[in-house]
């Protein structure tokens, strides 16, 4: 008998030690499906069946109050959609509305960023004002800017009074509807994209800098050979949500403008809600619906290809 | 300390555990208990918001309470602005409060897909002063499932203070109120007469403008198609116009905006509803009843709209023969005594006398109230489900003619193209 089967312990002892190592394995298998479950729960019950279910319902015509009530249509709500120069107006406004608050917040955002990277006195305060707008509530901030542009008693008449401009109805004149809704959007956006460039900035290493001060490098050399390089893929993360979270934005539009004024402001997402709710067209709604998330998708493919083009580019 | 086992199983065990009680229902109650079993009815209504006049509403309810000692009332509260939209997705749901009041432009499709009870035994079983011609508003399909709960109609009213200030005599024509509103913006440097006239308030704004084209005489349907370029549709549209472009308009302003000015005395002339008036009157420091001056009609050639708000049952309701009688209470002698003293200057769903001592306190509340006899609903008539849908398109297009310009007539040509292909 040798040493180790006389050291041996006894047989269900000896089951147990050779079942922990086959035990953790299994558990090693498995915990990836138990860690990851919640989240795929989450996501099938609360997006992709809703989705699903929003497409189907596209395909009926179903009223609000009788949402199991449908009755199959076929295309007919997308052949109505696509044929109706409503639906062309508001899918011009979206994407006006979207490359126009999505440039300047991008634009402001970084460039307040910039300016707040540089030392100076109070920076810390100059940061926290700024970052101000983000936390103001969107119901609070639609209102506010309602009072400020309004025509006959707002600020903002007061001041173009000044400088000798007539009144101007900045949420009843179209001329002025979307600009009122962008400039609003930008205010209460902007410091998210501030405050992420800021953050990227800040990971820039000095020694990069010293490095270009020696070679005698101007601001715009420096800007371009280390600041851009080192910020530009935060840049285009923050542009892409930016622009899926602009083309879905409601609040700040419907409590300012309605769609309005002359649906220079409907939006997709504001029609979506006018066709639900006051038209009681849930049908026609979902086609809309649907029809924005070809939109959403369309720019998330495309960000996806310019990534992998200057994931190729690099390498 | 806890192993992964034990910690799984105890999460396995919570999660059942919670979605087991997530399965389970409440008990439901019998759908054909009596009324005389009693229980709690969820009342449904933005009204209950409203300053003084929300409380003396629900106080004048608790009467019910005597009558049927069993039953209790509770508030179901949403601001107006979300009231049809929340209700509307409630009742998808099958859910919802047990009984509501709601506008008849959002009434009258719920009754029409069939999600609301009868009220069929009501108008049987009712007994004293009869309803009134209100009432035809809860009548959807040949079954009336609902009944008035008030009517406000619209009227012309003014600050006597500032007429007598701008020396302007009460006008009894468009061109008049034009030159009125204009002379109180010159003589005092306020507004002179203020309306609706934005699409952020489409919701009111759609009814609120029936009164300038039902008031040329207008309608938007004959009944099989719609009329909406209609000669008298358009002189009413033009007429609008003329007074959105004068300059005495606070144009901007919304409706509570403009209620403020009224009520702090910064605004000369009003067309509103009569709830308005006696909102103002209850919180204004500057105004008393003897300053409101009133006219007989709005100063339009033909009669002109109301808001009709109709009292309803929830057809998906669990104690709907309580919900039921206590409809059949708001109707009776008992419940409209009630209910006058709340509502103040509104046409309820019987004829109650203003209580003496608040008619002559209050002159101009009878003269809101007469006009129920002429005014006419903001339902298209043949099309009435599609009301909403259609005055989108109308209002957008009156919209463009507003602040564009053009004429009156192309922009209601175009709404009518769009109506008629949206209605197919």
């Amino acid at each position: 008998m040798s040493l180790r089967t006389s050291i041996s312990p006894p047989t269900g002892v000896q089951d147990q030690i050779q079942d922990a190592p086959s035990r953790h394995h299994m558990w090693q298998r498995i915990s990836p499906y138990i860690y990851v479950g919640p989240a795929v729960i989450y996501l099938i019950v609360f997006m992709i069946i809703p989705v699903v279910q929003g497409i189907q319902l596209s395909f009926t015509k179903t009223p609000l109050v009788k949402p199991d009530g449908g009755t199959g249509v076929g295309l007919e709500n997308y052949s109505r959609l696509l044929s109706s120069p409503q639906f062309y107006n508001s899918l011009g406004a979206t994407i006006l509305y979207t490359a126009a608050t999505v440039l300047f917040a991008v634009l402001v955002g970084a460039g307040a960023a910039l300016l707040l990277n540089q030392s100076f006195k109070g920076r810390t305060i100059v940061r926290a004002v700024i970052t101000f707008p983000w936390a103001v509530p969107t119901v609070a901030t639609a209102l506010i800017f309602s009072w400020i542009f309004n025509r006959s008693d707002g600020v903002l008449n007061e001041v173009v009074g000044v400088l000798g401009v007539g009144q101007q109805g900045w949420l009843v004149d179209p001329k002025f509807g979307m600009a009122a809704v962008v400039l609003t959007s930008v205010w209460k956006v902007m410091p998210l994209v501030m405050l992420v460039v800021l953050a990227s900035l800040q990971s820039i290493p000095s020694e990069l800098y010293e490095a270009t001060r020696m070679d005698g490098a101007g601001a715009l050399e420096t800007f371009k050979a280390v600041t851009w390089p080192h910020i530009a893929p935060t840049v285009r993360v923050v542009t892409l949500l930016m622009t899926i979270w602009s083309i879905r934005r409601f609040e700040i539009i419907y409590l300012l403008t309605g769609g309005g004024p002359v649906d220079s402001t409907n939006t997709l997402v504001v029609n979506v809600y006018r066709q639900a709710f006051s038209n009681q067209e849930l049908g026609r709604a979902a086609a809309i619906g649907a029809l924005g998330l070809v939109l959403s998708l369309l720019v998330t493919v495309v960000y996806f290809m310019i990534e992998r083009r200057n994931a190729v580019k690099e390498a | 300390m806890i192993d992964r086992r034990s910690f799984l199983g105890a999460a396995g065990a919570t999660a059942a555990g919670l979605l087991l009680a997530g399965c389970g229902a409440a008990p439901a109650l019998d759908p054909n208990r009596p009324a005389a079993a009693g229980g709690t009815l969820k009342f449904g209504s933005w009204q209950w918001l409203e300053p003084g006049r929300g409380e003396a509403m629900w106080q004048a309810i608790q009467a019910y309470t005597k009558a049927n000692p069993s039953a209790t009332l509770a508030q179901s509260t949403t601001p107006f602005l979300s009231f049809a939209d929340k209700l509307n997705t409630e009742l998808g749901g099958k859910g919802g409060p047990d009984i509501f009041v709601v506008q008849d432009v959002n009434f009258y499709p719920l009754a029409d897909a069939g999600i609301l009870a009868p009220l069929t035994s009501v108008i049987e079983a009712h007994k004293g002063n009869p309803f009134n011609h209100t009432n035809e508003s809860g009548l959807v399909n040949g079954v009336q499932y609902g009944i008035t709960w008030e009517r406000l109609n619209w009227n012309f009213f003014w600050n006597r203070q500032i007429l007598e200030k701008a020396d302007v005599a009460p006008p009894t024509n468009v061109e008049g109120l034009i030159a009125a509103a204009s002379q109180i913006r010159s003589a005092t440097g306020l507004d002179g007469f203020g309306v609706r006239h934005q699409m952020t308030e489409f919701d009111s704004w759609f009814m609120d403008f029936d009164v300038w084209t039902y008031g040329f005489g207008g309608s938007w349907s004959d009944g099989s198609r719609p009329t909406i370029d209609s000669a008298e549709n358009i002189a009413g549209v033009e007429a609008f116009g003329e007074i959105y472009r004068s300059g005495a308009m606070p144009i901007g302003d919304d409706a509570s905006t403009m209620r403020t000015k009224f009520r702090e005395g910064r605004l000369g002339m009003m067309i509103d509803v009569s709830s308005t008036v006696a909102g103002i009157l209850r919180s204004s420091k500057a105004l008393t009843s003897a300053d409101i001056g009133f006219a007989d009609r709005i100063p339009l050639p033909k009669p002109s709209a109301h808001q009709e708000i109709v009292l309803a049952v929830n057809g998906y309701g669990k104690n709907k023969n309580l919900a039921v009688d206590f409809v059949g209470w708001v109707g009776s002698d008992e419940g409209q005594a009630a209910l006058r003293a709340a509502m103040g200057p509104s046409t309820l769903a019987t004829n109650v006398p203003l209580a003496p001592d608040y008619a002559a306190a209050n002159p101009w509340a009878k003269a809101f109230i007469d006009l129920a006899e002429e005014s006419r609903s903001p339902l298209i008539k043949g099309f009435e489900p599609q009301t909403k849908a259609i005055m989108r398109e109308v209002m957008t297009q009156v919209e463009r003619y507003l602040v564009d310009g053009g004429d009156a007539a192309t922009a209601l040509s175009t709404a009518q193209k769009q109506v008629t292909q949206l209605l197919g």
